[in-house]
Parts: C-alpha cells; sequence; structure tokens
C-alpha cells in the first residue's frame, strides 16, 4: 500500500515533468518520422542525380567513341585511295588521327602479303605524342598480329568492332581501346583491317572531372564487366574500384532496378562506409557499362547534420523547459510554503486572541452589579498580532482585587504567559489581601523558568468597599490617574443654588518599582490611601498612550489626562465609553500595532440607612460567649429570621469572636471585642473589632474537609464556618484596629 | 450544658442537654476525656437533647472518633437535629462518623 501511494505521489508530483516528457517523446516521433521521409526523398533525389550524371558521362564516353567512330568511317576512303604506295598508307592515317582529340592513333593491320615488298606481316601506324605525329610500323615476327582475336574476328565476320581495353606498349604507351573496321582496296579485295586507338587516359580525364559527391566516382567496364576505366589512385584505392567491379559482376550480388527504370541499383558496406552503386549499359556498340558510386555518409550529410542539430536544439528546449518547471515546480512550493506559513501565523493569531478574550472577566463584571458601591469597567481593544494586555477584578471578602498588566512580546507567547498571569493573579488573590505580597509571589513564579526574559509590567490594587481604603503596588506600569469628583456651590441671581461639577484629574501617587519578572528577589512595597466617595481610579496600558493617528503622532498622556478631565463624568461605563470614542477618532483608519486595555473603577458607596444597629462589647474571655448568644437572639428575633438562618449566624459570629478573643491579644492581656450588627433592608453586618496585634483571620488557611479524621488538624475549623455560613467576610486594619465584617445578603 | 456518661453492654452512652458552644466546651471536655481512650468500646452520643455546637464542640468529637478508631471500636452519633446536621454536612464530619 506504501509503495503504491509512494507511486502515486511521485506521478503526482512529476506531472509536469511527465507531459514534457511525453511532449518531447511526440516530437522526436514527428522528426524522425520526418527525418526518415526526407531520407527517402533524399534517397529518390540521390538516384535522379546519379542517373543523370551515368546519362552525362555516357554522353560524354558515347560522344569520344562516336567520335573516334566516325572518323574511321568517314575516312577510310582515304586509306583505301592511298593503297597503292605503303608509304602514303602512312600519311593517310597521319591525316585520319588529326582529325579529333579523341584518336590517339591509327593503325592499319595488312592481310599477309598485301605489300610482297614488306614482306608477309605490315602494320603501318601514327599516333600523336605531343604535337608532332609519329610513324611506326610495329609488325614483327614477334609480334603476329593474325593471331590477334581482334584481327581475326573483323577479319571473319567483315564487321566492325570495339576492342578490349589494352596497353599498347608498341605504340602508344598507354591503355587504348581500337574500333577497328575491314580495310577493302579498291578492287574490293579485303586489304586489312584499318583501326582507331582511343586512348583511356584521355577518356579518364573527361569522365573523372567532376563527382556529384566528394567521394564519389564513376567506372566504365566492357560488357563482360572487364575494367577500361577506373578514378586515379589518388582519389580511389585500386582496391576500392575492384571491390565494387566484383560486386557488379558477382550474380548472387542483390540488385534491384531503380525507380526509374534506367540503371541498376547496389546497395553495399565497404569498410563500414554503406554505399550505394548505380549502373547502366550505353546504349548501342560498344555495349559498355558505366557505374557511379556515391557514399550514403555524403549524399545523406546535409540531412544528419540537420537531424544532429535539430536534436540539440530540442535538448536545449527541453532542458530550458525542464529548468522552467523546476523553478516554477520550486517558486509554487514557495509559494505554498508562504500561504501555509500565514495561514498558520493567522490561525495562532487567532488562538491568542481567543486565549486573551476566555480570560477576560467579563461574567464578573456582571457580579459587580450586585455591588452598588462600586463600578467596574473594563475594555480591552487587542491589536492585530495580540499583544498580551491583561485585566482583571473580582470581590471577595468585602473588597475588590483588581489588576492591569502588560506583557512583553506579542503573539501566542504573549498571550500565553497572560494566560498564566491572570490564573496566578487570580489563584494568590483569592487567599492573600495584601498587593505587595501578591505582587511579589507573581514576580517570583515570573522569574522561574524564565528563558525568554519576558517580564510583565502589572498594578494591582485592593479596594476595602466599606470603608475606600485602597492598597495598592505597582510593578513597572503606566501610573493610573485619580479623578476626584469635587462638587461645588454657585449661587445663582435668582438664589438657587447649582452644583456645578468639578473634577480634580491626578496621578495617584505610586512608586514605579519594576515589572515583574525580572529580578526575583525584588522587593516590593505596598502603598495606600483612602479613595474618598464618588472618587474614580483610571487605569490603563501603554498601547492607550502609545496609539498613533495616521500621521504618525502619539496620543501621548497629556492627550488622555485632558480627555479623561474633560469627560465630565466618574462613572465607569461612561467614562470607558467616551474615551473609548474619543482614541479612536484619534487614531482613525490608523492600524493598532499593541493591545489597547483600560480598566476603570468608580468608588460609589451610599450612605447608609440602617433598620438595626446594635452593639456589644465583650472582653477576649470565652465564658463570655454566652452574652454573646443572648445578643445574637436578640437581634435575629427583631429581624424575624428563621431557626435554621439564626442557627448559622449565632455559629459564624461565635467562631469569629472566639477567634478574636484567643488571637488578637498576647496571653495574658485582657482586651475588649467590640461585636456591631447593623441591616440596611439588605444586609446583615456583624462588624467585629478589636485593638489587639493585627491579626487576619482570613489569611489562615482553610480546613480540609476531605481529610480523614485521623488527618484531620485540630484548629481551622472555626474559619471555616464562618466562611461558609455567612456571605462575605472582610479583614481590615483600620486606624490600628482589626476589623473583621461577616456579612449575610437578605434573600428574601 | 449537661453531659452523662453511662456505661452498658460495653458501650459507652454520652447524653449531651443543652447547647456545646465554646464556653462549655471546656467542661465537656474534662468531662469526655477518659473516653478518649475507650479501650475498644463503642461510643454512642445521643444528641437528641443537643441544640447547638460550635467547632470547640466538633474537636471533641474528633478526639473521641480518633481514639476509638485507634482501639478498634466506633462512634455512634444518635439523633442530630437538622441545623446541626448540616454542619456535619458543611465540615465533612457527616463522612467521618456513624449516624442512627
Amino acid at each position: 500500500m506504501k509503495l503504491l501511494d509512494k507511486f502515486r505521489q511521485f506521478i503526482r508530483h512529476r506531472t509536469s515533468l511527465l507531459i514534457i516528457i511525453t511532449a518531447a517523446l511526440l516530437l522526436e516521433l514527428l522528426s524522425a518520422s520526418q527525418y526518415y521521409f526526407t531520407r527517402v526523398m533524399v534517397g529518390e533525389q540521390l538516384e535522379k542525380r546519379a542517373e543523370s550524371e551515368l546519362t552525362m558521362k555516357a554522353i560524354l564516353i558515347k560522344s569520344n567513341i562516336n567520335s573516334a567512330e566516325d572518323i574511321l568511317k568517314n575516312h577510310i576512303w582515304d586509306l583505301r585511295e592511298n593503297l597503292h604506295q605503303p608509304d602514303s598508307v602512312f600519311e593517310a592515317l597521319g591525316r585520319i588521327i588529326v582529325l579529333s582529340r579523341s584518336v590517339h592513333g591509327a593503325i592499319v593491320s595488312f592481310t599477309p602479303n598485301y605489300y610482297p615488298t614488306k614482306g608477309r606481316l605490315f602494320e603501318p601506324y601514327t599516333m600523336k605524342d605531343g604535337d608532332s605525329i609519329v610513324k611506326k610500323q610495329i609488325a614483327s615476327p614477334t609480334f603476329d598480329y593474325t593471331k590477334n582475336s581482334f584481327y581475326k574476328k573483323i577479319t571473319t565476320t567483315n564487321e566492325t568492332f570495339w576492342s578490349k581495353p589494352f596497353k599498347d606498349e608498341l605504340g602508344a604507351q598507354t591503355m587504348v581501346v581500337s574500333y577497328g573496321m575491314p580495310l577493302y582496296d579498291k578492287t574490293n579485295v579485303m586489304a586489312g583491317v584499318a583501326a582507331v586507338d582511343v586512348s583511356l587516359d584521355w577518356l579518364s580525364d573527361t569522365i573523372d572531372s567532376r563527382h556529384i559527391y566528394p567521394s564519389s566516382f564513376v567506372l566504365l567496364l566492357t560488357k563482360d564487366g572487364k575494367p577500361i576505366l577506373t578514378p586515379s589512385e589518388k582519389r580511389v584505392s585500386k582496391n576500392t574500384a575492384m571491390s565494387i567491379i566484383n560486386l557488379i559482376n558477382d550474380s548472387t550480388v542483390t540488385r534491384h532496378e531503380s525507380g526509374s527504370g534506367r540503371s541498376k541499383v547496389i546497395h553495399f558496406s565497404n569498410k563500414d562506409r554503406k554505399g550505394t552503386v548505380f549502373y547502366a549499359n550505353l546504349r548501342g556498340e560498344p555495349k559498355w557499362q558505366i557505374a557511379v558510386v556515391c557514399y550514403d555518409d555524403e549524399v545523406y550529410a546535409s540531412l544528419t547534420q540537420l537531424r544532429l542539430v535539430f536534436l540539440l536544439l530540442m535538448l536545449l528546449a527541453f532542458g530550458i523547459l525542464l529548468y522552467m518547471i523546476s523553478r516554477f515546480a520550486r517558486n509554487e512550493k514557495k509559494l505554498q510554503i508562504k500561504t501555509m506559513e500565514e495561514e498558520r501565523i493567522t490561525g495562532e493569531l487567532r488562538i491568542a486572541n481567543d486565549i486573551q478574550q476566555a480570560l477576560l472577566p467579563v461574567e464578573e463584571e456582571e457580579a459587580f452589579s450586585g455591588f452598588d458601591n462600586v463600578g467596574v469597567e473594563g475594555k480591552l481593544i487587542p491589536a492585530k498580532e495580540v499583544g498580551g494586555d491583561l485585566y482583571n477584578a473580582f470581590i471577595r471578602d468585602g473588597k475588590l482585587f483588581f489588576c492591569i498588566g502588560d506583557v512583553s512580546g506579542k503573539g501566542i507567547p504573549a498571550a500565553i504567559i497572560m494566560a498564566i498571569t491572570q490564573t496566578l493573579f487570580r489563584n494568590i488573590a483569592s487567599r492573600e489581601n495584601n498587593p505587595a505580597t501578591i505582587m511579589t509571589q507573581l514576580n517570583e513564579a515570573a522569574c522561574r523558568n524564565n528563558k525568554t526574559n519576558v517580564f510583565i509590567t502589572m498594578f494591582i490594587g485592593v479596594l476595602d468597599l466599606p470603608t475606600g481604603h485602597l492598597r495598592y503596588c505597582n510593578a513597572g506600569h503606566e501610573i493610573p490617574m485619580l479623578i476626584r469628583h469635587s462638587a461645588s456651590v454657585a449661587e445663582q441671581g435668582s438664589g438657587h443654588k447649582e452644583a456645578a461639577h468639578q473634577y480634580q484629574c491626578s496621578l495617584l501617587d505610586a512608586k514605579p518599582n519594576l515589572p515583574i519578572g525580572l529580578f526575583s528577589d525584588f522587593s516590593y512595597e505596598m502603598q495606600k490611601m483612602v479613595m474618598s466617595p464618588g472618587s474614580t481610579l483610571f487605569l490603563y496600558t501603554d498601547g492607550l498612550t502609545e496609539a498613533r493617528d495616521k500621521q504618525g503622532k502619539l496620543l501621548g498622556s497629556e492627550r488622555l489626562f485632558q480627555m479623561i478631565a474633560q469627560s465630565g463624568t466618574t462613572i465607569a461605563l461612561q467614562l470607558v465609553e467616551m474615551v473609548t470614542r474619543q482614541v479612536e477618532k484619534f487614531t482613525a483608519d490608523a492600524e493598532q500595532s499593541d493591545d489597547l486595555t483600560l480598566l476603570v473603577i468608580s468608588y460609589t458607596p451610599k450612605e447608609e440607612q440602617y433598620v438595626l444597629d446594635e452593639e456589644l462589647t465583650l472582653h477576649n474571655d470565652v465564658k463570655e460567649v454566652e452574652e454573646l448568644s443572648t445578643f445574637i437572639k436578640q437581634v435575629t428575633e427583631r429581624l424575624n429570621i428563621g431557626k435554621s438562618l439564626a442557627f448559622n449566624l449565632r455559629l459564624a459570629l461565635e467562631e469569629a469572636v472566639v477567634n478574636v478573643m484567643e488571637y488578637a491579644y498576647p496571653v495574658g492581656t485582657a482586651g475588649d471585642v467590640n461585636i456591631r450588627a447593623t441591616f440596611n433592608g439588605q444586609r446583615l453586618n456583624f462588624i467585629i473589632t478589636d485593638t489587639g496585634i493585627s491579626f487576619n483571620p482570613t489569611e489562615a488557611s482553610a480546613a480540609n474537609t476531605s481529610l480523614s479524621a485521623e488527618e484531620r488538624p485540630v484548629g481551622g475549623l472555626g474559619i471555616f464556618l464562618v466562611r461558609e455560613l455567612m456571605d462575605t467576610i472582610n479583614y481590615e486594619r483600620i486606624d490600628g484596629k482589626n476589623v473583621l465584617t461577616l456579612s449575610k445578603n437578605n434573600e428574601n | 450544658m449537661k453531659t452523662t456518661i453511662e456505661q452498658k453492654d460495653g458501650q459507652y452512652l454520652v447524653t449531651f442537654d443543652g447547647e456545646l458552644d465554646t464556653a462549655a466546651a471546656t467542661e465537656v471536655e474534662k468531662t469526655l476525656q477518659p473516653l478518649y481512650n475507650s479501650n475498644g468500646q463503642d461510643v454512642i452520643i445521643d444528641c437528641s437533647k443537643l441544640d447547638y455546637i460550635a467547632s470547640s464542640g466538633l474537636r471533641i468529637l474528633i478526639s473521641l472518633l480518633k481514639g476509638a478508631k485507634a482501639g478498634g471500636s466506633k462512634v455512634v452519633i444518635k439523633n442530630m437535629n437538622e441545623d446541626i446536621k448540616s454542619v456535619f454536612k458543611l465540615t465533612g464530619f457527616i463522612n467521618l462518623f456513624d449516624f442512627e
């Protein structure tokens, strides 16, 4: 299966390559067939050329032969007229040979004893020697021409005859061919044989003069296949010529008719050189054969060259295409990778955004609506590449815990750190009231395993809702702004008093300290102040002050200050919306480079109208618990509280008060414990105050109710019960006093 | 708050009458101290007349339980009222003791 898949993949990736190969093969097929057709055509051309060559050469030869023939035929009368004297024969012969260039010599072979004075054999001969004429008598006892087949044939058949080529040693010393005819004297008695010699040298010069192909040559053979003329040995070796002659003469060698039927064709292979022989017979006497030899490599030379060029061009084209394809494929791949990368990044950005959004305290903000003494509104506008801003706010034990922060860096790493920090803040702040302690623990966690040196600017605040006491700790974050609402009364002319709203906008007195995540041993200190009723805390991240408009101008803290001061409101929701609108107007369409976060906390405690307000003071003696029980009974009766709820309230109060009695004052010291019960129609408060050592019972670790009996520690149950039975438990140290407030909301 | 202890049929029967608040806890502890080591005898606690219990009271019960378990016996709580029962549930004590 795997092999098949691999094969499929190979094919898919090489599709373009396969297309190219197929195209190349088709093209090759096309060019090959074209080549073969062209070759056939060239072959036909060759035949035509060869045959025309043969024809031309044949004409040349024939003209020479005819010339010699004609001369003898036309001037034999001259010999006949001059037979009376032997010497005049020489002269007549001399006149004959000059008549044509093709005639080299002329001879008469007299019948025996024709001239008694000359003896039996008499053979006058004249020949050309350069510009002069040589006369010879060549008969001799050793050279009896009557025995010659040439002589015999002519004298017996009484016909003209072309001899075989021979070396005229006695005469011209060259290869000659003779044309002879019977010579009759005036009395019609055969005098002998008159003949003219045609020098083969001259003939060979003629027919060797032009070649249709560089190495091609012409052969002249007798009817029986004996060579008459062969090309000069300078051009063609004797062996080559002989091998061709043998081919022609060997009847076993395959030959075929040419297309036109005018010649015969033999294909041969001589020393790895292929070629073709075309040969034909001369028309009329002598029936000599003329052959022309052509070599294939020369015939098809240009075609082969063309083919080679075409092949090279095709290879080049193929190469270029391959290169283009590979480049294209590589670019495709790069593009693919780039697209995938972009999609991955976009996906990551979305995830980072989701992480950030998921951890914002959205539900809690709805829960804040239950508390009318504080307004909390947060807004986080993330940048395209999530920037790691965070904010959080929740109420625990009558206090508002809030934080705002900015993780260095962007994208998923920042989002993850942001998520961790959010979770840690919630975790630590659920049991720790001191913002500096929370900050220190966060810092320790942030410094641990911080290989990438991420740091986080943070601001943590804890606002005690009953009293407005704000405890805070800064870690390198933008100092929050404090808006104090002071209404001043202005008198109008008509006597009406109008309240003009003025806002005092200032920076909170906060030490800068250092962002967390840098130095694990940095000492963070808590600062405090009191928020007056109607005042608002405005927290933000640098994404706000460093927002730029289209021209690149920074929004800046000055401008922000102005925006807030002129906002005309301290109500959290309104302030947030107003500032957001103004910022959006400022930045217009400019791209947001960093997360933009605001957190507004407005402190709006109401004047409490108490339906019930009772007090009891006890000594730190457990025995006085009975008095407490009576006190509680009175309160619950006054408020018509049911038996079970009354039971729980009594238990919770007893546990809290006993706790104070046992731990607030040093052992052996007497001290007071004051219990105040208030009810404003909705909430029942028990406020337990003592002047003992600063002790926060809510920070003691709660009991673990899942442990078995053996595992249970002895303590811890008291506070646990208080927490479980009451809605909130709030500890605050005010003016040297421990103030513990237990609250229960009226559900009716 | 009155605490009575009976020993019957190899069992201790403890009866609470009143409210076991922090003030009463010291007394009750003294009274029940001997039972912390019950020597394998079960301790039955009758809470039918127990109106209230605070955490110090719960601690005493735990001590009783630890002692009984060590000796291989158990602590059985009888006739607890609903309010106290909810406190037991809240603190997880409901899983520690046997109830009747």
